[in-house]
């Protein structure tokens, strides 16, 4: 062998680099083409990380791997966790807030789990359930020998599951209507739930992976009212405490039935809500592992050997939406004419500093039901001479509204203002904290909803019909106001189908529509990274945000 | 001196009422409830479904009806239930208030001792080079604000020195060690500010009182300069320099919020501050009350304090 040249020496650096951190599973097949591209690496080398990371990019679906497991796990020692929030408390019934989630969702199973390719699999089922001819009964066969945590420390029963699913159900409950087309839940013998539905809905398995869908001993809610300061699950954590603002404490629970799992003796989570402090917190050695590492910091923690980072595109899409009540915006021609004025290629840029990727359908462009549809330039005299057809040739005055608290969607506000300022839109920019933007933005009720144009996200959702179901008439999320019936019909369509190949083409066939209506005008999917010190291995993850991947990972120390 | 003390309490009654009464209006006026924030966006429930979680909240009833139950309660010593994470107000109270008085009372140890010695020495040596530098060092305090110093802070001594931990909090029974490590960077960003007034105040204070006949007629009587200083100036300097040390002190319990965040603290300030922000009414209400209750406690203590360092006081009420 001769010696390589000094191109093909680098090019061999970055390549040995980046396998590296495809082989632990730290980041995902799009990121490492992204990067290898932007590297100058060659094609042959492009050809073989991408099969390394899990086969060619035609293949669709967002991906992430199997951590592949170099040298055995070592178990013990306790992980160090920082979280993005506080959760207040940990009754996902009560509040539906993601900070919640990443507490309880290692102390808790749920029935079904979102796998790391975003398909739906058994949890505490044993299988995945039988679904009868006309879709509407779902029986589901239970895991044997799950055991509770103490106090509760008995089997796991069908009735739990009925218990559990009846809260999440009741009125009070904050989560309710994630079961809204559900009709019973009955359990025939102690390892046996069937659960009959109103009418068929395609999204009712991913919902019965979400945070709401816990299983808990209705024992736990008797003896302390509510599952506020408890938690008591069949999770590969048992809870400790919890101090609010303070630090949550969780310990391995040594009867979990994943045979060998959990690798650590527990998690020691606190909260940090600054960005610059989650950044220094990792850097640091203050804690081993930080959800939603802040992309400014990205590259920062990249070229820094003592922390890996894991990530991927997530699900949430952000875009501008229109108040089709208010006019000038009900008008077609001008809402056209901005989606011809901006310049998606930079509007995110601020909010995700290179991290993200401009779309224009609801999802990113590696998720089964996206329409790939290529980025449109700005085309400023187009919009210009659609303002002039739609009547506003000398401009309009309007108001966009946008979250203060989240720099990811303020910033990119800004940018949208300015840009519309190019074909004489003047929009006043509103930036208001959450509970205002809740309020005159995503209200329920149309008639609290004041905005004109606003510059917001989705949450995380698996099912393409959650995000879809915002277009339907008179729908809680639809805080456009929008309405069509040819999207109603395939929306309900869409939520009868099981099949992925029929339901690609309705959701693809509704996003064409709105493409052409514009209640929304989607701008961009941001990554979300989790950053962890280098010695901590075996971490997977999940395009939902979810971090139970923590259950499989080990402390190399 | 007691009836004084007991005039003054009485007068907490109505101080408390009407901040209760504004705050509860004003939190009120805001956009949003809290039932809209527990259930988050881009959810399936309709508004029937969110009345229903409203009333099961009694966030329904008329505003003054809301009060006046509030009132009854807190009649009794009981100041509600957080919304949001359903444990009691006072249990939360126990918690966070000793945090912020821990950061509020280090920070003023760290600000008292080098504006006095400081503050003094500049006034003594009035137009020296150490009188010049002082002038600059407080120009500097109070322009920075405590947020930019604490990224500065945690810059030098946790990223650049490694020497302290950058953010947490350790309860000081738990391990105390650690949690003056953790104490001490917010408890100094905190402090330079008040240290520049404080200094600035005891400088004006002692250069007044250096200016009176009795310090001529003390140092014409042949006094040596030290006893001067301390029988004649400092004492009769005191008075001022307590008075803005004490409003200082108390105004800080109420202005440790963007420490409390940026060093991830569970103190009042973050208490309140997140509160505000998911529209937790009755910890709103309980927090704002309970720091108005020490504030007025705190100016209290720093009249009797006057008593103490003025016989003249004494004598007068």
């Amino acid at each position: 062998m001769g010696i390589p040249s000094p191109e093909k020496a680098r090019d061999l650096r970055h390549f040995d680099a980046l396998l590296d951190q495809v082989l632990q599973g730290r980041i995902g097949r799009r990121q490492v083409l992204a990067r290898a591209a932007a590297l100058g690496m060659s094609a042959a080398s492009l050809a073989t990380l991408s099969a390394a990371a899990g086969g060619p990019l035609e293949a669709g679906g967002l991906t992430a791997l199997p951590a592949r497991q170099d040298a055995t796990p070592k178990p013990g020692g306790i992980l160090k966790v920082g979280l993005q929030a506080d959760p207040s408390a940990l009754d996902p019934h009560r509040q539906t807030l993601t900070a919640i989630w990443h507490v309880i969702e290692h102390v808790y199973n749920r029935l079904l789990t979102i796998n790391p390719d975003l398909t739906v699999g058994p949890e505490l089922a044993a299988a995945m359930p039988e679904i009868s001819a006309d879709g509407l009964t779902y029986t589901f066969t239970l895991r044997q020998g799950v055991m509770f945590h103490p106090p509760v420390s008995r089997p796991l029963v069908a009735s739990d599951v009925v218990a559990s699913y009846e809260r999440w159900r009741a009125p009070e409950s904050a989560a309710a209507s994630d079961l809204a087309s559900v009709d019973t839940i009955t359990a025939p013998d102690d390892a046996t739930v069937v659960i009959t539905l109103k009418q068929p809905d395609a999204s009712i398995l991913p919902i019965l992976a979400t945070s709401s869908a816990i299983i808990f001993a209705p024992e736990t809610i008797e003896a302390n009212g509510d599952l506020s300061q408890v938690a008591v699950g069949t999770g590969p954590f048992r809870f400790v405490e919890y101090v609010p603002n303070t630090r949550v404490v969780l310990e391995k629970n040594p009867e979990y039935w994943e045979e060998g799992l959990p690798y650590l003796d527990g998690l020691e989570m606190t909260f940090v809500s600054e960005d610059t402090q989650r950044t220094n917190a990792i850097i640091t050695g203050e804690v081993d592992f930080v959800e939603y590492a802040p992309l400014r910091d990205i590259d920062q923690m990249e070229a820094d050997d003592a922390i890996a980072l894991a990530g991927d595109e997530n699900m949430n899409i952000r875009f501008i939406a229109f108040n089709l009540t208010k006019p000038p915006l009900d008008n077609p021609l001008v809402r056209q004419a901005i989606a011809a004025a901006i310049d998606r290629n930079t509007i995110h840029v601020p909010g995700t500093f290179g991290h993200g990727t401009p779309t224009v359908g609801l999802f990113p462009p590696t998720f089964w039901a996206a329409l790939n549809e290529e980025i449109p330039g700005p085309d400023v005299e187009r919009a210009k001479q659609l303002m002039a057809e739609a009547g506003f040739a000398d401009g309009l005055k309007t108001s966009i509204t946008s979250w203060s608290q989240y720099s990811f969607l303020s910033a990119p506000a800004l940018v949208v203002q300015e840009q519309l300022k190019q074909i004489g839109i003047d929009a006043e920019l509103n930036l208001v904290e959450t509970a205002t933007m809740i309020e005159v933005v995503h209200s329920a009720d149309p008639a609290l909803r004041t905005y004109e144009i606003a510059v917001t996200g989705t949450s995380g959702h698996i099912d393409p019909g959650e995000v879809a179901n915002n277009f339907k008439t008179g729908a809680s999320g639809n805080l456009a106001s929008y309405s069509n019936p040819r999207v109603d019909e395939l929306i309900d369509q869409g939520m009868a189908a099981t099949d992925v190949a029929e339901r690609t083409g309705i959701y693809q066939e509704i996003q064409r529509i709105l493409l052409q209506d514009l209640p929304w005008i989607n701008l961009f999917v941001a990554n979300q990274y989790e950053a962890m010190r280098s010695d901590v291995k075996g971490y997977v993850h999940v395009a939902t945000g979810t971090n139970v991947a923590l259950k499989q990972t080990w402390l190399d120390r | 001196m007691l009836t004084f003390i007991l005039r003054r309490l009485a007068l907490l009654v109505p101080v408390l009422l009407g901040v209760s009464i504004l705050t509860f209006a004003l939190v009120k006026q805001i956009p949003g409830d809290p039932v809209s924030q527990m259930i988050g966006v881009d959810q399936r429930t309709t508004p029937e479904q969110v009345a229903a979680i409203r009333r099961s909240y009694g966030l329904d009833q008329p505003l003054p009806i809301q009060y006046v139950r509030w009132l009854g309660h807190v009649a009794q010593g009981d100041l509600g239930q957080s919304i949001r994470s359903r444990r009691p107000v006072t249990d939360e109270l126990r918690l966070r208030l000793p945090v912020t008085v821990e950061l509020t009372l280090l920070a003023a140890l760290f600000a008292t001792v080098p504006a006095l010695v400081v503050g003094t020495l500049a006034a003594v040596r009035r137009n020296s080079a150490l009188d010049y530098g002082a002038t600059i060092a407080t120009l500097i305090g109070i322009s920075l604000p405590n947020f930019f110093l604490a990224t500065l802070l945690v810059l030098l001594f946790s990223l650049r020195l490694e020497w302290l931990p950058p953010l947490g909090y350790v309860e000081f029974t738990r391990d105390p060690i650690q949690n003056l490590q953790r104490m001490v960077l917010p408890a100094l960003s905190l402090s330079l500010p008040l240290a520049a007034v404080l200094m600035r105040n005891t400088r004006s204070a002692v250069l007044e009182v250096l200016s009176q006949e009795y310090v001529r007629v003390a140092r014409a009587k042949g006094l040596e300069g030290r006893s001067v200083l301390w029988r004649h100036v400092l004492p009769n300097a005191a008075l001022p320099i307590a008075t803005v040390a004490g409003i200082q002190v108390a105004a800080l319990l109420g202005g440790t919020v963007i420490i409390e965040q940026i060093f991830s603290l569970p103190g009042i300030g973050r208490y309140i501050f997140d509160a505000i922000a998911n529209r937790d009414y009755p910890v709103v209400q309980g927090v704002t009350l309970v720091v108005a209750a020490i504030f007025v406690l705190v100016t209290l203590v720093v009249d009797i304090l006057y008593a103490v360092l003025d016989p003249r006081l004494r004598t007068a009420r």
